[in-house]
């Protein structure tokens, strides 16, 4: 199989996933999608593990979780995504800078 | 007025998230490009396939695992996209015509932007600002990647990676609505550190979806008839 081959099935696959699920939703009755809004969930909070501890076959413990939980804080107070993301850069760029 | 505030409010945060991924993007633009894909490659991946981990799955695994492995494994990482697109067509129910560009955006960050968000009408205003604002960047990103990468400073010395796992902290957090759904984070992230650290994502992500579907019945049903 050519790499291009590869990517086009990737594609292709990737969007009849989507596609798929959102398609069959639509077969479901409200009472269903009460239930079914729980689902995403689990998924989120995998990713979010991803990014917090690098979970591959190792799990990181890095300055940046020290970043991240100032900046937490900072986006409390303020409620801001973008003051909040601009804080956890700034710190932990700053941390690493000087350790 | 308010609905001025809301739509600056819903505009402001797509933003963010959307530079955020964008400087994401760059990472992968670069890696393909080590990877030895062709630029149309790389954006065609970007462009349709729109699903960051089953890009960088696919790139990381081509050239030491083989094409078919690492078609396999992107294609295992982007089956939560299909539970994203039914969760959220389920609560939008949107037209056919625009169901396949709907579906399209039915990622991560749009479900975890919209879907805490009581209100149908601005939820799915979220979606889709956040949705092509993060598609639009996600795509400059691995074109700009590919072209300059290597002459910008790491994501780690920016400290982005810090911004990344604070954005998806965020939208976890925006999720609790009850105790239950405390419980369901706290169960995910466990089985995330044990399988993911010990086996890999790939396995974290199959443990995560078992976990999605099991205690669905048990919990979610309780809270509805309390």
């Amino acid at each position: 199989m050519s790499i291009w081959q590869g990517i086009i099935l990737v594609n292709l696959i990737c969007y009849l996933q989507k596609i798929f699920g959102a398609t069959l939703s639509s077969s479901f009755s409200s009472i269903d999608s009460k239930l079914i809004q729980k689902l995403p969930l689990p998924f989120l909070t995998l990713v979010m593990t991803q990014q917090l501890f690098e979970i591959d076959k190792t799990f990181l413990i890095d300055v940046r979780l020290i970043g991240i939980a100032m900046a937490y804080f900072i986006y409390k107070k303020t409620n801001s995504l973008l003051i909040g993301i601009s804080a956890a850069c700034l710190i932990t760029a700053f941390i690493r800078q000087i350790i | 007025m308010k609905n001025f505030f809301m739509n600056n409010k819903i505009i402001s945060e797509a933003l963010s998230i959307g530079l955020g991924i964008g400087i994401i993007a760059v990472t992968f633009g670069l890696i393909s490009k080590e990877a030895g894909l062709t630029l149309w490659q790389a954006q065609s991946l970007s462009l349709f396939a729109l699903t960051g981990a089953s890009q960088f799955t696919f790139v990381l695994l081509f050239t030491t695992q083989g094409i078919i492995a690492a078609l396999i494994a992107a294609v295992l990482v982007g089956a939560r996209n299909a539970v994203y697109a039914f969760t959220l067509n389920s609560r939008f129910r949107v037209n056919k015509k625009t169901l396949p560009f709907f579906a399209y955006l039915s990622i991560d960050e749009t479900t975890a932007v919209s879907m805490p968000i009581k209100d149908n009408k601005i939820a799915l205003s979220s979606f889709w600002w956040t949705g092509i604002l993060l598609a639009t960047f996600w795509n400059i990103g691995t074109f700009i990647g590919y072209l300059a990468g290597e002459m910008l400073p790491s994501i780690r010395s920016m400290g982005l990676d810090a911004g990344m796992g604070l954005l998806f902290l965020i939208l976890v957090m925006r999720q609790i609505e009850s105790r239950m759904d405390s419980i369901r984070i706290l169960l995910s992230l466990i089985t995330g550190i044990i399988l993911g650290g010990i086996f890999g994502f790939n396995y974290a992500l199959m443990g995560t979806a078992v976990l999605a579907m099991l205690p669905i019945h048990l919990f979610v049903k309780e809270e509805i008839s309390s």
